[in-house]
């Protein structure tokens, strides 16, 4: 029976531990409180910076672009940080969305919801077959298991030229209107794509709030934790990390269907074990163990990468130095290290 | 010449452009979503979503004065100088027409009347002080979210976008691309710019992703406000920029090999290519070769487009020529390991090896070649042989290899050595073939908008089309229906290098005349009649 | 097929093996004693290259190059593992990992700032350039020849180290049990360091070995170490048998492969190593719950 008391034995805890409030919240300082709403999972304060994000940032595409890694980076963080699963073959999830709404925008129906759904739910049976084959094994074998099989999808959408066109990448993605209602809008000004695609992100940043906050992800995290308590307590670990890669896959889908639709592109990389690198950065940078802290490394890495780039073509060295530091020094990341503090800073 | 556009758009995050006079009425407050990319216009299910400010924006005080006249003038003449460039200058103009003549007319009086009290020698009167801070506060409020610069059209440097991939394997390539352009760029400045404009070159680094390329693109147009664009150096960076200039209606001047570009559905009317495809290199290899080594032919293929489509054209002009295809050989793209191949080559024992693949394969593929002993029992032919794979190879491995080059610093013709000259002044050393192509190109299309006499890409391409030119290698053509420059080939033979530069000897052209080498129209999906037209953005 | 075509093949397999062989020792040792990933050992074989084009651009002369190349990659090692890998002792065991993944950026990024990006030639010394005619039926490169020789030669030095010196003996038993060891009273972490140099010396010996075969640029770590993993994966992480049967038997994979489905030479070591996890889970050789 999952509740509260059998997930905490589940993870090893007793039951005097637990994110509560040491002491009431009238006796602390404004900062103290502002340190507790913001480490808290605020998804309006998340939200609410997202709507002015675009504004702050030097031009809107870089927005866009974080936006969509961000919505990458929290759904591989579904399988690093809570499922503890390091996988390194997550680029087939995201490619697969990609080229699937690519796909069917052009051949099939020139309807953008349809599209964009057949991206997140061919995600989601891709990551249904790979984690069936995958799950059993941990470690370093799991993830050289996903490496192994995005590169098999790789090899495939390389070679079916006539779908996907191969190395020269799946073109002529129609700027296809968001119709509902009998309404039609063009989505496609800078701006307006944005705000098209914050509506999919926040409805994930919830979705997966929810779920994470649901029994299924305490159960989720008891067995990142320990493996074999959960299972003598009863739980079905293989078949629980088993549908978090199934959502984790999907919702790396629904950020690859985005993505084609933002460059009305689909290049051949999103398929390389590059791409599943880069999130594997991001996810670290930002901090894996945390809700947001995806978000935050996914545009602190594009950020710097663009800025860098225009500065110097070396700008790996610094990225590569950024990251080593951050692993050594602030294992959490960036998010991680932010709420530490301010955890810190609340407990006196 | 190139711009490192991070630290303007600072600048014009912090100081907004307070000149943008014309937003602060009723239309930015019922619009939420203002369209601020000026150019980008859609043709969907045949509703052209037009905006007004490229309808509407004149690029002299003429054109303003007949569209005012031609849409029912309401506000009487008197269009001043001063009127053109309020309107030439305000940047993201929001969608709407009606609200677009009442702040003209409002800020002309506003305007006048501050003169006028100027004159009066009062100074100003606070109810003008107050509508003119009204206006300051609404354009800053709703205007000023485009923090933005947008330049625009009638004044203010050409800007050309330029993706190359500077990180990466190939990025010696790309800086000698990015070389050749800044010399086209430097010499068409010299000469009086364009349009009477100073030409700006926009170096971005696509890394040789093709998603990268078309996301810098996208940022050259939105954010940069590009006019022209050229550059990439792999197929896929080419189609992806490409894809990206035809939906904002951008002219893509492609500057490397490809093959997919002249064709339908990539090619439009904004697409020009510069250099030679795949398949005229193929055929202008296959002649030579039949003549001079022999008939029996194997194929060692990097396996992506670019080597299926090589070896696609070697067929169809060794099928002409009586050739019999003793094997064929994929191998995967950037393989460091070709000793698993060496045995069936070997076997099939062909009098010519071809090798089509590029770069870094062809270096490999020569070296580990050599070293089975391959060279002593047949010729390797090269068709796209590149500078870097040769200097990489060495002497001893490319001893007696052959393949072909659009362009050999050695070429004797007059336009060459002009070409040669400036840019070793410039850049002090010599230019590689992938220079001459973005020179050639950068210029086709800096000196078409000259000749055109606007920046209108149906006015470029109707400029450029047909033409016949020679900007560094010899005679070259515009042909219409796909926007493909014809040109010669050549073919050279690796000798031992006297200096860094000097690895080969040109022993043959092919000429590339009469369309000997490139695909027919029809073949394209094009009209051979008709110069190509797909994918105009209507107005 | 000819018999000569397949002879000729097995010995191509044999050469590449052995060179996956020589990477996969170095990171399986590592992996084994200090249960730490080693991502960036695909760098630290691209610095070997480099560090011979170093030597031989200074000297002149490939055989001090040969020398040279793993000891100054070896004592790359222990920088690295003194100042980077040792402060994260006792954390997750992702964490190594992810730093050695970073830092083989910075690898690439250095060696492309002082050599560019183009490739850099590297001819095969004189006294092995000429191919050498086998049994009469075919020619062989006798470079190739020579790489199975030493690489046969290291292996050998490599189990007389383990199985006839103390070093060795402290060395596999720390492999098996290393907290028992630690409680025999022998320092641990000064084990780890050189061992983590060792791996790193073989990294950069087979670095400057596949020069004059292959090319030398910057990215030529990035394949390699993906295939080496595949191979170390597939023998079983931490066991030096398995990294040398499979290392052999991946080669010969990869090499038969292109005689009769060229494109998939590539993949082909995917596919093997996704067929002996799902029958073995922790490799040929491998223990069982060693990443548990």
């Amino acid at each position: 029976m999952i509740n509260k008391a059998s997930i905490k034995e589940a993870m090893g805890k007793g039951s005097s531990e637990g994110g509560d409030l040491q002491e009431p919240m009238r006796n602390q300082s404004i900062w103290q409180k502002l340190a507790v709403l913001v480490s808290g999972k605020s998804l309006f304060f998340i939200f609410a910076f997202f709507v002015i994000f675009p504004f702050i940032v030097p031009y809107k595409a870089l927005a866009t672009q974080i936006i969509i890694w961000g919505l990458f980076a929290l759904g591989y963080n579904v399988c690093l940080g809570y499922a503890g699963m390091l996988s390194f073959g997550h680029a087939a999830f995201f490619g697969i969305g990609a080229y699937t709404t690519g796909i069917i925008l052009i051949r099939l129906w020139g309807n953008l919801w349809f599209s964009l759904f057949s991206g997140f739910a061919s995600a989601l049976v891709l990551a249904f077959i790979l984690g069936f084959l995958s799950i059993k094994r941990r470690g370093i074998y799991f993830g050289m298991l996903t490496l192994a099989f995005a590169q098999l999808v790789y090899f495939i959408g390389f070679q079916w030229v006539d779908l996907t066109g191969g190395d020269n990448g799946l073109r002529s993605i129609p700027a296809v209107p968001l119709s509902f209602f009998g309404f039609s809008i063009d989505i496609y000004s800078p701006l307006r794509f944005y705000f098209f695609v914050l509506i999919f992100v926040g409805l994930s940043l919830l979705m997966l709030n929810l779920l994470l906050e649901s029994p299924f992800g305490h159960v989720l995290q008891a067995v990142r934790e320990n493996d074999r308590r959960a299972k003598s307590c009863g739980y079905e670990t293989s078949s629980v990390r088993w549908l978090a890669f199934i959502i984790s896959g999907g919702i790396s889908g629904l950020a690859g269907g985005l993505y084609a639709l933002y460059l009305h592109f689909v290049g051949i990389e999103s398929l390389y074990w590059t791409t599943s690198g880069q999130v594997v950065m991001m996810t670290l940078l930002g901090g894996m163990g945390t809700f947001i802290g995806p978000f935050i490394g996914a545009g602190v890495f594009l950020f710097l990468e663009d800025v860098l780039s225009r500065l110097t073509t070396n700008w790996m060295i610094f990225l590569g130095v950024i990251f080593v530091l951050c692993v050594l020094f602030f294992p959490t990341g960036i998010w991680g290290t932010i709420k530490d503090h301010a955890m810190r800073k609340e407990k006196g | 010449m190139t711009s490192y556009p991070f630290y303007g758009s600072i600048r014009n995050a912090v100081i907004p452009n307070f000149r943008f006079w014309g937003n602060w009425g009723i239309w930015p407050v019922i619009n939420p979503f203002p369209s601020e990319s000026g150019r980008s216009r859609q043709n969907i299910d045949g509703n052209h979503l037009i905006d007004f400010r490229e309808a509407y924006l004149p690029e002299s005080v003429e054109e303003f004065g007949l569209e005012l006249n031609r849409s029912k003038n309401l506000f009487g003449s008197g269009i001043s100088a001063r009127l053109e460039h309020f309107v030439s200058s305000s940047p993201g103009l929001p969608l709407g027409g009606p609200p677009f003549f009442i702040t003209l007319y409002k800020e002309e009086k506003i305007m006048s009347d501050l003169k006028q009290e100027k004159r009066n020698g009062k100074g100003i009167n606070r109810r003008t002080f107050m509508k003119v801070s009204g206006m300051a506060t609404g354009a800053a409020l709703f205007g000023g979210f485009h923090f933005v610069r947008k330049s625009s059209a009638a004044e203010g440097p050409i800007k050309l976008g330029f993706p190359v991939p500077l990180t990466g394997p190939y990025g010696t390539e790309a800086r000698d691309q990015v070389a050749g352009a800044e010399l086209a760029v430097a010499q068409i400045n010299a000469s009086g710019g364009v349009l009477g404009r100073k030409v700006e070159l926009l170096v971005r680094d696509d890394k040789l992703k093709a998603d990268e390329a078309a996301r810098q693109v996208k940022i050259l147009i939105e954010n940069d406000g590009i006019h022209l664009a050229a550059g990439a150096l792999s197929a896929a960076n080419q189609l992806a920029a490409n894809e990206q200039c035809k939906l904002h209606g951008i002219p893509w001047m492609a500057v490397s090999v490809g093959n997919e570009i002249t064709k339908l559905p990539d090619n439009s009317v904004y697409t020009y290519d510069e250099a030679l495809d795949t398949h005229a290199i193929s055929q202008a290899s296959g002649a030579w070769v039949a003549k001079n080594w022999g008939k029996k032919w194997y194929f060692l293929v990097a396996d992506y487009a670019f080597g299926w489509q090589m070896t696609e054209g070697l067929r169809r002009i060794g099928k002409e020529l009586d050739f019999v295809e003793v094997g064929e050989t994929k191998h995967p793209v950037g393989a460091s390991d070709y000793s698993s191949y060496m045995s069936r080559i070997l076997a099939a024992k062909p009098d010519v090896l071809f090798l089509d693949n590029f770069g870094k394969d062809t270096a490999n593929s020569v070296k580990q070649a050599a070293s089975f002993g391959l060279k002593k029992k047949m010729h390797i032919y090269v068709p796209a042989m590149s500078m870097s794979a040769r200097l990489s190879g060495g002497d001893e491995d490319f001893d007696g290899v052959v393949g072909g080059c659009a362009f050999y610093w050695e070429l004797d013709r007059p336009s060459a050595k002009e070409f040669v000259q400036a840019f070793r002044k410039m850049h002090n050393r010599l230019p590689i073939d992938y220079a001459g192509y973005a020179y050639s190109g950068v210029k086709e299309l800096l000196s078409g908008v000259n000749r055109a006499g606007s920046l209108d890409p149906l006015a470029l391409a109707t400029a450029i089309e047909g033409r016949t030119y020679d900007n560094y290698k010899g005679s070259q053509w515009w042909r219409p229906c796909d926007h493909n420059s014809q040109q010669d080939w050549f073919i050279i033979r690796s000798k031992k290098a006297k200096a860094q530069y000097d690895v080969f000897d040109i022993i043959d052209t092919v000429s590339g005349s009469k369309e000997k080498l490139m695909r027919p129209c029809a073949e394209l999906g094009l009209d051979a009649n008709k110069p190509i037209r797909v994918g105009l953005i209507k107005r | 097929m000819e018999w000569t075509a397949v002879i000729m093949q097995l010995f191509t397999g044999l050469s590449l093996g052995m060179l996956y062989v020589l990477l996969a020792l170095g990171l399986s040792i590592i992996f084994g004693l200090l249960t730490v990933v080693n991502f960036a050992h695909g760098a630290m074989y691209m610095w070997g290259a480099y560090a011979g084009v170093a030597m031989i651009s200074v000297t002149g002369n490939f055989w001090l190059g040969l020398m040279a190349a793993p000891l100054l990659i070896g004592c790359y090692g222990l920088i690295v593992e003194k100042a980077l890998i040792r402060p994260l002792q006792g954390r997750d065991i992702n964490y190594p990992l992810l730093l050695t993944f970073g830092l083989q950026f910075i690898m690439i990024e250095i060696v492309r700032m002082f050599w560019g990006t183009s490739d850099q030639p590297f001819p095969p010394p004189e006294a092995l350039s000429a191919p050498l005619g086998l049994f009469g039926a075919f020619y062989f490169p006798s470079y190739r020849l020579f790489v199975i020789c030493i690489t046969s030669v290291v292996c050998l030095l490599l189990w007389v180290f383990l199985e006839k010196t103390n070093l060795g003996l402290i060395i596999r038993a720390g492999t098996r049990d290393p907290l028992m060891v630690r409680a025999l009273g022998i320092d641990m972490t000064r084990i780890w360091w050189i061992v983590f140099g060792i791996g790193s010396g073989l990294a950069g010996m087979a670095g400057i070995l596949a020069s004059p075969i292959r090319s030398v640029f910057p990215e030529m770590g990035l394949a390699m170490l993906v295939e080496c993993f595949v191979v170390v994966v597939v023998g079983g992480m931490g066991s030096l048998k398995g990294a040398i049967l499979s290392g052999i038997i991946m080669g010969e994979a990869s090499c038969l492969t292109a005689l009769i489905y060229p494109q998939m030479s590539d993949i082909v070591i995917f596919l093997v190593m996704a067929v002996v996890l799902l029958i073995r889970p922790s490799g040929l050789f491998g223990k069982a719950g060693l990443l548990e």
